[in-house]
């Protein structure tokens, strides 16, 4: 093979882009991972931190399934969170506050040890194809490579505009230039475009904030890891600080509306509703009179802090006064200011299942360019597309993730099927089977099919098999076990919980509402002392909320039932004349791989399922 | 297209324009004829002399035509109006014709209609359109076919109140409401740095009660109403060949089950529907109601044991001059619940002057002798079956939707307010869920849409 010949060219070396090159290596492919710069590789562009509801569990997946996201947060880990600690084991997220310059030491470090990844540092300018498949990708300064597959992993680079006020610039990001002959390339091969914006928060200078005023908000347990195989050392642990907006924040915001970029009438883009400027938060909910801020330390050895709440485009003398409006930030200086950034992105209802183009074969998108935000949604992508593109180049049937099975699968099948109307970013009441899809028990979830496709080694695969042993003997015991009243009955008091006359089995105590686990577990001590709190989670969930977890099976096997109904790539709607002219033009354009899929087309109706599964039968009988 | 039936559009095609008759078949003033599809205007612009001032009628408005057959004879002078999807009771384009009444006239119209590319409707396919199209909801569609199925005075009223009633409205506000206090808990699960403090549960409770009065005040003679608009389930029950298959003939007044004379003849369930004093009733002859016999009868008691456990008015049968004594003890031991219509059979071989046991009808499916009484004894007792009075009230006008009604209930007392906010959140989930199927909605992405409306997200 030749220098310029590889199995599949990765474009873009950010969050997705790097996992991209990850899961394809070790699924044996030779990679070229194109960056315009290999010195920022897995930069974190907006906020400084990994992780959250529903992104936390996220990561904990892209783990399970060998990706880099986990190890890189356990090494620039600042500050760790462990959020929703006082609801139940299926909402518990992680979220990790991260060191920006040891985040990309750790990316940088972990990408040159893949076996088989080789990076170029160049601008990608155009996708070659031959017939309706991909040939190889022209850069403009390190000339032309051939390959069997793509990732295209660009972000927000593709037409790039950054404003601040009504000052614009051509940029991917704040420093770097957009990619446009790329853009028109894609537009050209047949992808439809569509325009999306997002925004970022000043930075200011930690120096002259007077924190005394602030309300701090300290991290938890330091020695939590995102890994579940990997671990390092802890690093100092450092603070946020949690901050108002003041009337005065107001008046400057709704006085200068038309400086800003977002309201003067300069961008057209659509915003996510989730992350609103600080424009749209005064403009949309008039009656609050103060918004949230939270300052988050960039990292350990710098002063920058990310002003997180405050993103806005307006003009950058307003942008400072806006800072300094607000209480304990009168005297701080903006180091790096706010602005909003619009972008081209392409409609992923396009892509099957496994994240590749219908449109050109051999092409898959992964991240920002399918019109999601977020770090871990594109790092997740990334991980899938260079899986399929491996699985691709091989003739090998690709992976589907299952909604039931991660939120990976959440995130594809949501974007793919429903399509996107603003960046799309995971939220935990996307995922129908919550219950299943815990922080704890990612690795027992996933590390069966990781193991197969090769993505994790046999010793880590043993690892979970037998923290899943421990988990189930555990159950077992709870069950085996009973214990004697004069044992149990002072548990039972303190926790308001009534008496009992004769000896109860583990599990009926647990299954009390009003029993905590631990506290239940520390009490009887020998054998269920000293579990680590992963164990204890499986435990609660099958134990305590045994009904609950029945019940999403339930309906799990319900689903799934629609889900193995294949629908043939070849099948004429139009033809299915009970379906409305409405419903069978939705159908038609997504072109669902199953009838599960079908059923989760916006605006489908149970009827328009009946009426294809009647079709679908009638196919097979002839 | 009954309540069971299916309205998944099975055998519908909506490329096709379908016409039919939509006023009642036979004498009257007027006959409407209605055309509906994507050609209905063309049809129905080649049916009539005037073609321009056709064209030139605007949607919604009528005028005065001259119909013509395809060979240009004058079939009728009749008032047509244009309707344009989506704007339309099927959301497709409909043309109607209010013609001159008589089945000779509106026969002429409807061929012409077919000759000019139309298609005969099948039964209940305008509503079916309907509803594919989203035009009516499930409980509307439910209520049309109900109205046009009403057998009974008491059964055309229901259904009209239950078209106009707003079930589907109601329930779908009842939905939002849910929807609500989920997107709030949903709303501090995704969000807690923003969210602060946490649910509380108290008033959790009390919006859960609300609720669950709100359903029970749409539950409320919901049996009732299902008795007027589907028919009082009626069995007739007693031990072997005391006569029930002849009573059941005889208040149908046609020879339905097999009547023979040796015991055990009638081995499965028969229904037919009959209207007997202005009620709709549903009368069940069940096999005789007796521990033993063959194997095939053995199924046949064990299916009529079924049909009294889940019936409206049991007509509990002896035979005169039996002593039946331990017969009711035993049936009154396991369906006493039920209301009951006693009936003495064969009082024609009495001996004259033997007078009945209190409480007993004397009949003689034989001679037709007390057949009126029971007929008024029966639909007495349908009367007075439901927890509601004479007039329901009810909105409730199909099994399916009292079902899912109760199912949705129970799902609400069983929710356990203590438990963590994302149990509460899927318990929620799925009440919304049977509601939505009520009136045949999925719910999509409402629950986001309910958070981003309400809070003030991103910090």
């Amino acid at each position: 093979m030749s220098e310029n010949s590889f199995d599949i060219v990765v474009i873009g070396a950010g969050h997705a882009g790097v996992e991209a090159a990850r899961a394809a290596s070790a699924a044996g492919a030779r990679v070229l991972l194109i960056t315009s710069r290999p010195d920022a590789m897995g930069q974190m562009s907006c906020n400084p931190a990994i992780g959250g509801v529903a992104k936390g569990q996220l990561v904990r997946e892209i783990d399970a399934l060998g990706g880099l996201m986990a190890r890189a947060t356990d090494r620039a880990s600042i500050q760790f969170r462990m959020l929703n600690t006082s609801k139940g084991p299926a909402v518990r997220s992680p979220r990790s506050q991260s060191d920006r310059r040891l985040y990309l030491e750790a990316v940088s470090g972990l990408v040159s040890q893949l076996p088989g990844v080789t990076v170029a540092g160049a601008t990608a300018t155009s996708i070659a194809t031959s017939g309706n498949r991909v040939a190889g990708v022209l850069t403009d300064r390190a000339g032309s490579f051939d390959s069997k597959a793509v990732v295209l992993a660009a972000g927000t680079f593709l037409n790039g505009t950054i404003r601040v006020g009504d000052r614009e610039l051509p940029a991917g990001r704040a420093g770097d230039a957009s990619s446009i002959d790329l853009a028109q390339n894609l537009k050209e091969l047949g992808l439809s475009p569509l325009r999306f914006k997002t925004g970022t928060p000043p930075r200011i200078d930690r120096k002259r904030v007077n924190l005394e005023v602030l309300a701090e908000q300290p991290g938890d347990d330091p020695s939590y890891r995102f890994s579940f195989f990997h671990d390092c050392d802890t690093l100092p642990q450092v603070s946020c600080w949690h901050a108002r907006t003041s009337p005065r924040t107001r008046s400057l915001v709704m006085d200068n509306l038309k400086r800003s970029s977002m309201y003067g009438g300069w961008m057209e883009g659509t915003g996510p509703r989730y992350c609103p400027s600080i424009e749209d938060k005064f403009v949309k909910f008039p009656d609050r009179d103060a918004h949230h801020l939270f300052l988050e330390p960039e990292g350990l050895d710098t002063d920058e802090m990310y002003l997180n709440g405050l993103s806005n485009s307006l003009p950058l003398e307003i942008q400072q006064q806006l800072v300094n409006s607000i209480e304990g930030l009168e005297l701080a200086g903006i180091i790096r200011p706010g602005y909003a950034i619009e972008y081209d992105c392409y409609d992923p209802t396009e892509l099957d299942l496994s994240l590749q183009s219908r449109k050109v074969a051999g092409l898959f998108l992964a991240g920002q360019v399918n019109g999601t935000s977020g770090y871990e949604e594109a790092a997740g992508q990334g991980l899938a597309a260079g899986l399929n593109a491996a699985l691709f180049i091989r003739g090998e049937q690709p992976v589907i993730f299952d909604r039931a099975q991660s939120y990976l699968g959440v995130l594809i099948d949501d974007i793919v099927t429903c399509g996107v109307d603003e960046p799309y970013r995971l939220f935990s009441s996307r995922a129908e089977f919550r219950l299943s899809l815990r922080q704890d028990n990612a690795d027992l979830r996933l590390s069966p099919l990781a193991y197969r496709l090769g993505l994790i080694t046999g010793e880590q695969y043993e690892s979970v098999l037998g923290k899943q042993r421990r988990a189930e003997e555990l159950i077992e015991l709870c069950r085996a076990t009973r214990v004697g009243p004069e044992k149990i009955n002072p548990l039972l008091r303190e926790a308001g919980s009534a008496e009992t006359g004769e000896a109860l089995s583990v599990e009926k105590i647990l299954r009390r509402p009003e029993i905590e686990i631990g506290g239940l577990f520390a009490h009887l001590d020998g054998e269920f002392g000293g579990h680590p709190a992963e164990v204890l989670a499986q435990v609660e969930m099958e134990i305590k909320y045994a009904g609950y977890m029945a019940r999403e099976r339930t309906r799990h096997e319900q689903a799934a039932r629609l889900d193995r109904v294949k629908i043939p790539a070849s099948l004429d709607y139009s033809s299915i004349q009970s379906l409305s002219t409405e419903s069978r033009q939705r159908i038609a354009a997504r072109r669902p791989a199953t009838l599960g899929q079908a059923s989760r087309i916006p605006g489908i109706r149970p009827g328009d399922i009946t009426s294809l599964m009647v079709a679908l039968s009638r196919k097979k009988s002839k | 297209m009954r309540q069971d039936e299916d309205l998944t559009g099975r055998g519908t095609c909506m490329d096709e324009t379908i016409v039919a008759l939509s006023t009642a078949c036979g004498l009257g003033a007027v006959a409407v004829v209605r055309l509906s599809g994507p050609d209905s205007w063309a049809v129905a612009r080649g049916m009539v002399a005037e073609r321009k001032k056709f064209d030139s009628l605007a949607e919604r408005g009528m005028a005065l035509f001259d119909l013509v057959n395809r060979d240009g004879e004058r079939i009728d002078r009749a008032l047509a109006v244009k309707f344009a999807g989506p704007r339309s009771y099927t959301g497709e384009d409909i043309v109607e014709f209010h013609c001159h009444g008589g089945l000779a006239v509106s026969s002429a119209v409807i061929d012409t209609a077919r000759r000019g590319g139309a298609r005969n409707a099948t039964a209940g396919e305008f509503t079916r359109r309907a509803f594919l199209n989203g035009r009516l909801d499930l409980v509307q569609a439910e209520a049309v076919d109900n109205l046009i199925h009403a057998r009974t005075e008491d059964g055309r009223r229901a259904a009209l109140a239950g078209l106009d009633s707003d079930l589907g409205g109601r329930v779908e506000r009842m939905r939002a409401s849910l929807l609500d206090i989920r997107s709030e808990l949903e709303y501090r699960i995704d969000f807690p740095d923003e969210a602060g403090r946490e649910h509380s549960p108290e008033r959790i409770d009390i919006f859960i009660s609300k609720t669950i009065s709100s359903l029970d005040s749409l539950l409320a003679g919901a049996e009732r109403a299902l008795i007027v608009s589907r028919g009082a389930v009626t069995v007739i029950a007693g031990a072997p060949n005391v006569g029930k298959s002849s009573l059941f003939n005889r208040l149908l007044d046609e020879e339905r089950s097999i009547v023979t004379g040796s015991p055990g003849t009638t081995r499965d369930a028969v229904e037919r529907e009959t209207v007997l004093d202005g009620r709709l009733i549903r009368l069940v002859d069940t096999a005789g109601l007796r521990d033993g016999g063959e194997e095939a009868e053995k199924i046949g008691v064990e299916y009529g044991r079924k049909y009294i456990a889940g019936s409206d008015v049991v007509v509990f049968v002896h035979e005169a001059g039996a002593d039946f004594a331990r017969a009711e003890k035993s049936f009154l031991a396991e369906h006493g619940d039920k209301k009951l219509v006693r009936v003495l059979n064969k009082i024609d071989l009495q001996p004259d002057g033997a007078s009945p046991p209190d409480g007993y009808l004397p009949v003689s499916a034989k001679t037709g002798e007390g057949l009126d009484r029971l007929k008024q004894a029966i639909a007495g007792a349908v009367e007075n079956t439901g927890s509601g009075p004479g007039d329901s009230g009810s909105m409730v006008t199909s099994l399916r939707q009292k079902k899912l009604l109760e199912e949705a209930r129970e799902l609400l007392e069983a929710i356990e307010t203590a438990n963590p906010p994302e149990l509460i959140a899927a318990d929620i989930g799925e009440v919304c869920d049977r509601l939505g199927e009520i009136t045949g909605r999925i719910a999509g992405e409402d629950v986001l849409d309910s958070i981003f409306s309400r809070f003030c997200i991103g910090k």
